[in-house]
């Protein structure tokens, strides 16, 4: 499950990770501002995001497996298409979509994930939110194993489907996994607390703004812009 | 559920985005009032548990199976605003680091399921529990209407952004997620249960 989120390491994994939360945003808006018939548009974002793709030197498996949680959207556009819905709609979206999630994927690629939390603390998002983001990343990985293990161990005990029972089950299961969640929860209150925790976080930051990042920021929202004006 | 980017509409958007920027903005802010030091290591694991709990798949017929959402289970271990506070974390987690669901249409993911699926229906839930004065089913409907609202709200910002007919796409989610919803329903009640039972000082009610 780890190697989901081993990004491949290269020179964008130094940039400070608010450049490169913004680039994406921008990225995103770029996209979305598009209209329908922007076909050379698209094109040009397509290759913006191939090249970025490669200045990162993402392996192109470990990014398609990415692509999966889309599907089933597209899946009922594709069934919308079938009853009455309009062609151009139907493409307009698809290519949104995965222009869009490329460049989500991007981001998750050149950003390791308590880089980005900085940068959201930076940003300004509250405390609250920060604090439960970081606890969840940190605990993610026992929990999801611990509830892999379970579900391994129920299926090889109850192979057959009984779909009521299976859910009720379930259930039970959760309920185990949240006592478990909760004894782990109370052990680590209480080690932070012998260490002097008090409610808050604090980090040294080791990120900086450069004249670097500024530099890409602009050239790149630069780029987008240029795209989008010139080809509509 | 997730709605990627690009399946929304500007003015969709705009619209989900403020309302969860309203509705999020308030929760976080109620959590964080009512909320003493003690609680935020808890609620940082629930978090994580919400999260691995929606790894948990039941199958449904025809192959297809669902998972478990947890925001009513969430709203009942901590309460709505902090229950409301995990399941926009989650989402957060999962726009950013799975791809599932847009960034951009992050503030639908949050109205649908976090908004909806746990404040609103955690208020269901109390209201049920006091006309019926019978938990069990009061734990049952709200857990299934959580994930029955948000697929349908789902269904009517994708149909009023164009991207999809309204009856058809009204209509596939409807029936796909009153199916899920009874698996949700289910899997609610007995960890619901199961919890009361082993450890009754975890639920909240």
């Amino acid at each position: 499950m780890l190697d989901f989120f081993q990004p491949p390491q290269s020179r964008l994994t130094k940039l400070d990770s608010r450049t490169k939360l913004l680039m994406f945003l921008a990225y995103a808006f770029a996209v979305l501002s598009t209209k329908p018939q922007m076909h050379i548009a698209w094109m040009a974002l397509a290759i913006l995001l191939a090249t970025m793709f490669f200045a990162a030197r993402i392996p192109i498996g470990w990014a398609l497996k990415r692509f999966v949680p889309i599907l089933p959207f597209i899946g009922l556009g594709a069934v919308g298409l079938f009853f009455s819905g309009s062609r151009e709609t139907f493409v307009q979206v698809t290519v949104k979509a995965v222009l869009c999630v490329g460049a989500a994927i991007w981001l998750s690629a050149t950003t390791p994930f308590n880089q980005l939390l900085e940068g959201l603390r930076r940003l300004k998002v509250p405390t609250l939110l920060t604090t439960m983001l970081s606890f969840m990343f940190r605990y993610l990985f026992v929990l999801a194993e611990e509830a892999i293990r379970m579900a391994r161990a129920y299926q090889s005990r109850c192979p057959r489907k009984q779909t009521l029972k299976d859910a009720a089950n379930t259930g039970k299961l959760a309920g185990a996994l949240m006592l478990r969640t909760y004894d782990r929860a109370e052990r680590i209150y209480i080690a932070m607390l012998s260490r002097g925790f008090d409610g808050e976080f604090r980090t040294i930051s080791v990120q900086h703004m450069t004249f670097a990042d500024f530099a890409l920021l602009f050239a790149f929202a630069g780029l987008l812009v240029l795209i989008v004006v010139a080809f509509r | 559920m997730h709605i990627p980017d690009g399946f929304l509409s500007n003015p969709v958007m705009v619209a989900t985005n403020a309302a969860a920027l309203v509705t999020a903005g308030f929760a976080v802010k109620k959590a964080s009032e009512d909320l003493d030091e003690r609680k935020i290591p808890l609620m940082g694991v629930t978090t994580a548990f919400v999260f691995a709990a929606q790894m948990l798949n039941f199958p449904i017929v025809g192959g297809t199976s669902g998972h478990v959402l947890g925001g009513l289970l969430a709203a009942l271990l901590l309460g709505p605003n902090a229950g409301m506070v995990v399941m926009t974390v989650v989402l957060i987690v999962q726009a950013l680091l799975f791809n599932d669901g847009g960034i951009l249409a992050l503030g639908a993911n949050i109205f649908n399921m976090a908004f909806i699926g746990s404040w609103c229906c955690y208020w269901v839930y109390r209201w049920l529990a006091k006309i019926s004065r019978n938990e069990t089913v009061a734990v049952a409907v709200s857990a299934w209407l959580s994930v029955f609202l948000g697929a349908i709200a789902c269904a009517l910002e994708l149909a009023l952004s164009g991207t999809a007919p309204l009856v058809v796409v009204v209509a596939a989610m409807a029936s796909i997620h009153a199916v899920i919803g009874i698996g949700e329903a289910l899997v609610t009640v007995a960890a619901f249960a199961f919890l009361k039972r082993t450890k009754p000082e975890l639920v909240r009610g």
